[in-house]
């Protein structure tokens, strides 16, 4: 059983989540906010020995840094969890059109969603001894549904990142996989459009929308107690 | 508290191998009840694995390709135990056959155990299920039904009928709050993978991320979590544990 896990993206609506599920299974949590700092000292104040520092992902040469700050404070890493996600390029809780996508909006969402992804675990083979690493996606990373195109991509991205991941880092004990959900009652799914949000229910085979707790205890399982998964992306969407 | 406390499980093939490690696993994590079905009996390390988590224990020896038998266990266990949350489809058969030698009573064999067997539990249970409006329903298929390796033909059509079979009984049944998973291994230690001959284990080693064959123990823990409530979104899927091949 793992002791310690670092999550990127903790304050926002899954990451909380994922963070309380490690901690009840046992885990110290070292967790980073960019912009909620008050839910980041929230959770330090209510989950045992959690530690948080800021670190906004689009600055690449700060995720080392923060890894070995909360590492230490920590005492070692036996999991990952990358949590962290922008919706739109824009920033906001907003479903990008195509036409609307530009340069820098594309660049921004690529750099939190899957280039803060790639360094953090890069960094973190030299430090993790074995365990695992779990990526958040969505559903639209693995399955044809309408989505915003910069957003897809980049979950779509993360899929193939764990798989040729968990190739490299398998002989170091160390297991990638990806965790792709479906729409949840938080969170990114919030800025669905009533309409597609409706669509989805509609062909969702359990009819309702996911629990961000169900979707944190299937990642915290992988974190936490997984040895031979790895490589794989375990969808949660209630069958789509 | 366990992830399966109060739960009653039925697990066909659960006399040894993978299905002695779930039967153990499911009980470990708190099932109040685990019966296990056999071809040819025996079952007592699994009872006493049960048993020793503080389960109740139940053996029968049934082939899950008589329907008529199945569906008496069934409605023995419905009225007993007042009903059945979770189904495991475990019991599976495989022969080390190249295409040519594998005749049509082969085939049949194959796909009647590792299909259809399949089938008729979960139609057997899945009318409780339905009544109750709550269960679960784990497949157990195999890494040669998803990928292009050397293996008996009629074995990878099974196990990727499984697969088809997972997808089409999910979507039907998730509206009733049933759900029914796959859980596809790849090359373990013990049972079929015995069979292996030595130069394909050696290459499968190379290949596999992990380097090593899993165990039943780990393909076990991950089907309790699966079966449990804290895997409650998952539905349809078909997840793969090979170590990374």
């Amino acid at each position: 059983m793992a002791r310690t896990a670092i999550v990127f993206g903790a304050s926002g609506a899954l990451g909380r989540a994922v963070a309380a599920s490690l901690a009840r299974d046992g885990a110290r949590v070292g967790l980073t906010y960019c912009r909620g700092e008050a839910v980041a000292r929230e959770l330090c104040a209510t989950l045992d020995g959690a530690v948080a520092r800021r670190l906004d992902l689009t600055v690449t040469a700060d995720i080392p840094r923060v890894i070995d700050e909360l590492a230490a404070e920590l005492g070692s890493v036996d999991a990952f969890v990358h949590c962290a996600a922008l919706f739109s390029t824009t920033g906001g809780p907003v479903f990008d059109p195509l036409a609307a996508v530009d340069e820098a909006g594309f660049d921004r969402l690529l750099a939190v969603n899957v280039r803060s992804a790639f360094f953090a675990v890069q960094h973190l083979a030299g430090v993790m001894k074995g365990g695992n690493v779990v990526l958040v996606a969505s559903i639209d990373s693995v399955k044809s549904v309408p989505a915003p195109v910069p957003y897809a991509a980049a979950g779509g991205a993360l899929v193939a990142m764990a798989r040729a991941l968990a190739k490299d880092l398998g002989p170091r004990n160390l297991r990638v996989n990806v965790v792709a959900s479906g729409v949840l009652d938080g969170g990114l799914s919030t800025a669905l459009p009533a309409r597609l949000r409706a669509e989805y229910l509609k062909h969702c085979g359990l009819r309702r929308v996911g629990k961000r707790e169900e979707v944190a205890d299937l990642i915290a399982w992988l974190a936490l107690q997984n040895t031979y998964v790895t490589g794989q992306t375990v969808v949660a969407d209630g069958c789509l | 508290m366990g992830l399966l406390t109060g739960k009653r499980v039925l697990v066909t093939g659960g006399s040894r191998g993978l299905g002695r490690a779930i039967c153990k696993a499911v009980a470990t994590e708190g099932a109040r009840a685990v019966a296990f079905t056999s071809l040819h009996g025996g079952g007592v390390e699994s009872t006493q694995d049960i048993e020793a988590a503080g389960a109740e224990a139940r053996a029968y020896q049934v082939s899950t390709t008589d329907a008529a038998a199945t569906a008496q266990l069934v409605a023995l266990l419905e009225k007993e135990w007042g009903g059945i949350d979770v189904l495991v489809n475990n019991a599976g058969v495989s022969q080390t056959l190249p295409l040519a030698l594998i005749d049509e009573a082969d085939f049949d064999h194959v796909m009647s155990v590792n299909v259809k067997g399949v089938f008729l539990t979960s139609k057997a249970v899945l009318r409780g299920m339905m009544r109750r409006k709550s269960g679960v329903i784990l497949n157990i298929g195999s890494l040669l039904g998803l990928r292009a390796i050397d293996a008996p033909v009629h074995y990878a059509a099974s196990k990727a009928a499984v697969h088809g079979l997972t997808l089409a009984m999910a979507k039907e049944v998730a509206r009733h709050n049933i759900r029914v998973l796959c859980l596809a291994p790849g090359l373990l230690e013990d049972g079929m993978g015995k069979n292996v001959p030595e130069h394909r284990l050696k290459d499968f080693l190379e290949h596999c991320a992990l380097g090593r064959a899993g165990t039943f123990e780990e393909v076990a823990r991950f089907a309790a979590f699966l079966v449990s409530d804290r895997s409650a979104y998952t539905t349809g899927e078909t997840i793969l544990m090979d170590g990374g091949l």
